[in-house]
């Protein structure tokens, strides 16, 4: 199980009656992500993949010794894979968006501190709505650099959905305020997400034993909170098509009120966020 | 003989032909003498046996005999030392000789006769060969697993691929620059948690310096789990921040683990290191010490000399032993005497040792020491923080993909050492396949130097598997006397399990290098004698078809292995899917359709394609029948295949055709083409309504199954039965008889209970038991709860909401057929989702008979092509009947009519009678309700609902 995810039971009262009308079905029900764009911020898309389908934009972060990186247009494509898999969730999710990437990783599933500044600051400018950033870094160094980005992106109404580590170490940008962080939990449900009342992890969503897209046009199983993140982003992108007019204050507000253990039926006026304990798959 | 990770060594002399010409024999004959003896003394004294001399070539093998960690080490400076010595020689023409030399590593079968000696066959003997043919003078070159191996301590450059003679692809090939400078060991590799064991050994060193008194502490555990480390961190933490107290002396004897049998060495190095540090020393210490160093003195000299050097030490001493399992027993008893008689000084002794070092006489053991450190394994989240560190490593931003850390982790059971090797040989994604060189060559070493009889008894249980019993063990002749395991328990290679008489592998590379050392006629015997014993047939079978094809591709026995793999898979795939273990089922599945094609293949093919359409692959469960249909001679195969490929066209929506095929005609007795065929008509019966045609065609379906003896369809259709029953025009009385079988027959497994249950408790609502109904489907909710079922969650909600809806609950009813209709469009089951929200929107019409109501189930109706009949029946009824209160003539009344004509399900017919009856009285036409109810009550009375039929009845 990767880590940063809810303990097993937590027990804080959460006032949530007050929203009794705000929930999936008034979130995205009906709703197919139309309209809303969607940019996943990773190792590329490949867009031949029959579960990807079609990449409105592709660039790339080019790096040359001794000159700051460049964004550039390119051919969508992933040699690493990584990027396909969660955009195959994204359009699982909410079929009719508009999806988009920014490549920041090499082949390796890893990448440059310089190119995720680039990418990300070039991603938050284009203006999407949404951007699923299933990586991090844990240098310090970074930090501040990529906090500033984080908020400009948050006040630009551009919600960035960042997995949290796999590991219980600390690294950026997914525990900052700014963003939408997210773990894993073990249900084999694509709808189904968790409100997590322990900081800096917000939400869980399905992250162990996902079937995604795998390089060569076919799915395999994997696992990591790379493969939670773009199941938000995905709904996010669903509420977004629906109502446009969320910024990323109310929108995780909203995905608050839709968490499969939060619900305004309760004995108290609050609710218990409580988890029975999972099986093992 | 077995297969090993061996290294080869070839050289030879430079320009030797040429100088046999220009030379006479004699002085050349001389020359190679001496050039021989340095060879043979060099491959010797680095525990290497040389093969063969073949004029001026030679051939040297390490880890051939005994394998060692660092036998590619050893290779590489018994190169450098030939090379140096042979430099030295007086060559025949003034100039001295010199050599290239090519080294590989990698596996060979190594056999041992008294007749050819010494063999060693694999294809790494011809690629060294090749490789020394590639180096120049005073080269040495060597393959990429060398260069893995040693480049810890060699420098090395990298050439350019080699094309060599005989290979398709370009070798990666290295060059051998010298030995590299010493690196810090721990600069690379983070550490990771051991705080326990850390605060006891800076609680000990406390002690001793409060107490002015000597203490001696034992760390034991398995090579590479870090104990060299732990003592390194301790020692610096201590002198870095030596927390108030004076900073230690300290000095470490570390006992090497081959060369000349040298006892006293690490004590020399210890007491050298005292003396460098306080330089007055008496004369005679200094002679004993002098004799130390070039003949052995006696122990009680050497025992004293020690202790007046440790007593001479001016600050607080820590004496760190190392490898005390290679150590001689003289040193270890010196040890233990130095622990007793050194106790009124400010020392701490730290003894490190693998379990080996137990084996010892106690008195030396570990159980000398005041304490004993058994360092274990790190726990599963340190080994994947460690993991992932160092696969950071330089990385500034990484994927949050787990990929093969988890590999990574299970493979390297929590052994340090193991995980970084396992992560350097595969960086930076960890795209880790194979058991790294590095770790063969260790887990080799620890292998040999097991005793023969518990080393014949791990390869015996590696080929069982991870797990093993000791029956098991016997079964393959290998009798375990007691005790006879616990050598490799204590090495902690293998670990009791669960159950008595059941051991468990603690490390899969152990158990991965313990079976690749195993021959192959070896492997192939036990892998059949375990099938033959039942145990995992299907796994041990497929082993045995790959090893027999391997080594005799055209063994007439091949044939016959191949099909008994096949059934075996076949029967453990079945109940794999069965238990609806998707992924083990495909694979067994798959196993058994490669092994044996025409067998089995039938069968085989369907329950594959059965296993894939469960796991949402349908492009491939309708591939895997193609193809096997089309490859298939036996026409009852074809057959199957055909009906199968028929029916997924029909369960996509693509087709409907439900005609006999003529071939199909003429073979009555082909049961399962016949089964699949009428499920078939099942399913299209099913699109149109016509519950009674597909319940016979169910019935029909399992009279094949049942001649046909297959339980698999049996299941299959038991369970489809129930579900079509409930709409067809069959008593309730009868249903509910049924689903009592089926509830008995299905009581372990409660996914298939489930439904029943959801079957069973609709019976008893429209019979009248509401109580039954409720208590059944409480039942059948907790069970829904417990194992997360969504299509068990909706048969059960839509149950409830008929429960309610009987018994006038429309608010609850509501309710319930919502979160059904929830369930199944999660569920990806569109029409039913919009069927269940028609009989919501109906109950709300019920309780809450506003205009909103009337709009809710308005904008449904509009939906209704895209609706089973059941859910455009009932969503135009009711907006019929909604229209009629209002007191307007719907003139969809019509096309009610119509499709009413198309189903035979009595309880809905009722219903939408019912509904119509309703609008008739409300548009003053009271001879048509009247007719229209009686019509309801004669649906209801054909299977006994009396429950909606009082209703009915009461309205009247």
């Amino acid at each position: 199980m990767p880590a940063w995810g809810m303990a097993v039971d937590g027990s804080e009262p959460m006032p949530a009656d007050l929203f009794a009308g705000i929930g999936p079905t008034w979130a995205w029900g009906g709703a197919d992500g139309s309209g809303v764009r969607v940019c996943v911020l990773d190792s590329g898309i490949d867009a031949d993949h029959p579960l990807v389908g079609p990449v409105d934009q592709a660039w790339q972060v080019v790096s040359e010794d001794g000159r700051p990186p460049r964004v550039r247009e390119c051919a969508p494509s992933d040699a690493a894979g990584h990027g396909t898999a969660c955009a195959g969730i994204i359009r699982e999710v909410a079929p009719k968006v508009s999806l988009s990437s920014v490549r920041v990783l090499g082949d390796g599933k890893s990448g440059t501190a310089a190119a995720l500044l680039a990418g990300l600051a070039h991603a938050v400018d284009e203006g999407f709505d949404v951007i699923n950033m299933s990586l991090s870094t844990a240098r310090p160094e970074f930090r501040s650099r990529l906090a500033e980005l984080c908020d400009r992106a948050y006040f630009r109404r551009c919600l960035l959905v960042v997995a949290a580590h796999n590991l219980p170490i600390e690294s950026f940008p997914w525990s900052f305020a700014s963003v939408v962080s997210v773990a894993s939990h073990a249900e084999p449900d694509p709808m189904r997400f968790y409100y997590n009342a322990t900081p800096p992890v917000e939400f869980c969503a399905r992250g162990v034993r996902v079937p995604v897209a795998s390089p060569g046009g076919g799915t395999m199983r994997n696992t990591g909170n790379s493969f939670a993140a773009p199941h938000i982003a995905g709904i996010a992108a669903l509420v977004l098509s629906k109502h446009p007019w969320l910024t990323p204050f109310q929108l995780k507000s909203v995905l608050y009120h839709c968490a499969a253990n939060v619900s305004p039926q309760s004995d108290q006026g609050g609710i218990l966020v409580t988890r029975t304990p999972e099986r093992d798959h | 003989m077995s297969r090993r990770l061996v290294v080869v060594l070839f050289l030879d002399l430079v320009g030797w032909t040429r100088l046999a010409e220009q030379v006479d024999p004699e002085p050349l004959q001389l020359m190679l003498e001496q050039y021989y003896e340095i060879c043979s003394v060099a491959v010797e004294e680095h525990g290497g046996s040389v093969e063969k001399f073949i004029g001026d070539a030679v051939m040297a093998v390490f880890g051939a005999v005994r394998s060692e960690e660092d036998d590619a080490l050893r290779a590489l400076r018994t190169a450098i030392r030939i090379r140096a010595d042979v430099a030295t020689l007086p060559g025949p023409r003034g100039a001295a000789p010199s050599i290239h030399c090519g080294v590989a590593a990698g596996e060979a079968l190594v056999t041992n006769s008294s007749r050819a000696g010494l063999r060693v066959v694999g294809d790494v003997v011809n690629l060294a060969a090749r490789l020394q043919s590639a180096a120049a003078a005073d080269e040495i070159v060597v393959n990429e697993t060398v260069a893995h191996l040693a480049r810890r301590h060699f420098a090395l450059a990298v050439l350019a691929p080699l094309v060599l003679k005989g290979k398709a692809e370009p070798v990666p090939a290295f060059l051998v620059l010298g030995p590299a400078p010493d690196t810090d060991p721990d600069d690379e590799s983070p550490m990771v948690d051991r705080a326990d064991e850390r605060a006891r050994l800076r609680a000990a060193y406390a002690r001793v310096v409060a107490g002015g008194r000597a203490e001696a502490i034992a760390i034991v555990g398995p090579g590479g789990i870090g104990k060299s480390r732990l003592v390194r961190e301790v020692v610096k933490d201590l002198t870095d921040d030596p927390d108030g107290r004076p900073a230690p002396t300290v000095v470490v004897g570390e006992c090497p683990s081959y060369g000349p049998m040298d006892t006293y060495l690490p004590l020399v190095r210890v007491l050298d290191a005292l003396i460098r540090e306080s330089p007055h020393t008496e004369a005679r210490l200094a002679r004993v010490l002098e004799d130390l160093r070039t003949s052995a003195p006696g122990v009680e000299e050497i025992a004293w000399a020690a202790r007046e050097v440790l007593a001479a030490a001016t600050a607080p001493l820590i004496v760190v032993w190392d490898g005390l399992e290679s150590a001689g027993l003289s040193l270890l008893r010196l040890i233990g005497e130095l622990v007793g008689t050194l106790r009124h000084l400010p020392l701490l002794m730290i003894c490190v040792g693998r379990p080996e070092w137990a084996e010892v006489e106690p008195a030396c053991s570990p159980a000398m020491c005041d304490d004993v450190i058994d360092l274990g394994a790190l726990t599963p989240a340190d080994s994947a923080t460690l993991t992932a560190l160092l696969s950071a490593g330089s990385v500034d931003v990484l994927a949050h993909a787990v990929g093969s850390l988890e590999r990574v982790v299970s493979h390297s059971a929590g052994n340090p050492l193991f995980i970084r090797l396992m992560v350097e040989s595969s960086p930076p994604d960890l795209a880790v396949t194979g058991v790294p060189a590095t770790i063969t060559a260790m887990v080799g070493a620890m292998l040999d130097r097991l005793p023969a009889a518990a080393r014949q008894l791990l390869g015996a249980a590696s080929v069982i598997g991870l797990t093993f019993t000791v029956d098991e063990l016997v079964l393959l002749g290998q009798p375990v006397p007691d005790r006879a395991l616990e050598p490799l328990v204590a090495r902690q290679l293998i670990r009791p399990a669960a159950r008595t008489g059941e051991y468990t592998f603690v490390q899969q590379p152990v158990h991965e290098t313990a079976y690749t050392r195993l021959d192959k006629e070896c492997r192939l015997g036990w892998h059949r004698a375990l099938a033959d014993a039942s145990v995992s047939p299907a796994f041990h079978l497929n082993a045995a078809v790959r090893l027999l094809g391997d080594l005799r591709p055209h063994d007439d026995e091949l044939a016959r292995l191949r099909r008994l793999a096949a059934s075996a898979s076949l029967l453990e795939g079945t109940t794999a899917l069965r238990q609806r273990d998707i992924p083990a089922a495909v694979g067994l599945l798959g196993q058994a359709l490669s092994s044996d094609s025409d067998g089995t293949g039938a069968a085989t093919a369907l329950r594959l394609s059965d296993a894939l359409l469960l796991d949402g692959a349908t492009a491939r469960a309708l591939k895997v029948v193609a193809e096997v249909g089309r490859r298939s001679a036996d026409p009852r195969t074809r057959r199957a295949c055909l009906m199968q490929e028929r029916l997924l066209a029909v369960r996509l929506g693509d087709a409907e055709d439900e005609s006999v095929p003529e071939e199909l005609a003429g073979d009555p007795d082909d049961h399962l083409a016949w089964c699949r065929f009428e499920q078939l008509r099942v399913l299209v019966n099913l699109r149109h309504g016509r519950f009674g045609a597909a319940e016979r065609a169910a019935r029909t379906a399992l009279a094949h199954a049942r001649l046909g003896h297959d339980s698999y369809e049996e299941d299959r259709l038991l369970v489809a039965l129930c579900e079509v029953r409930q709409w067809a025009p069959t008593p309730l009385r009868e249903q509910l008889a049924g689903c009592a079988d089926l509830a008995g027959r299905f009581a372990g497994d409660r996914v298939l209970l489930v439904p029943v249950l959801a079957a069973q408790a609709r019976c008893l609502a429209l019979l009248g038991d509401a109580r039954a109904a409720r208590s059944t489907l409480t039942a059948a909710g907790t069970a829904v709860e417990q194992l997360r079922l969504t299509i068990g969650g909706v048969l059960v909600d839509q149950a409830w909401g008929l429960a309610h809806a009987l018994e006038g609950e429309h608010g609850d009813a509501e309710r319930c057929y919502r979160r059904a209709a929830d369930g199944a469009h999660r569920a990806g089951h569109a029409p039913t989702a919009l069927t269940l929200r028609v009989q919501a929107a109906r109950e709300r019409l019920r309780h809450d008979p506003t205009p909103a109501a009337v709009a809710d189930l308005a904008e449904l109706a509009a939906r209704s092509a895209g609706m089973d009949i059941r859910g455009r029946l009932l969503s135009l009824s009711a907006t019929v009947a909604a229209a009629a209160a209002r007191g307007t003539y719907d003139p969809r009344t019509e096309e009610v009519m119509t499709l009413l004509e198309g189903t035979d399900d009595p309880c809905l017919r009722a219903e939408v009678h019912f509904d119509l009856a309703r609008s008739y009285r409300s548009l003053g036409d009271d001879a048509r309700a009247r007719a229209s109810a009686r019509t309801a009550i004669d649906c209801y009375t054909l299977v006994g609902a009396v429950r909606p039929e009082g209703a009915v009845r009461a309205w009247m």
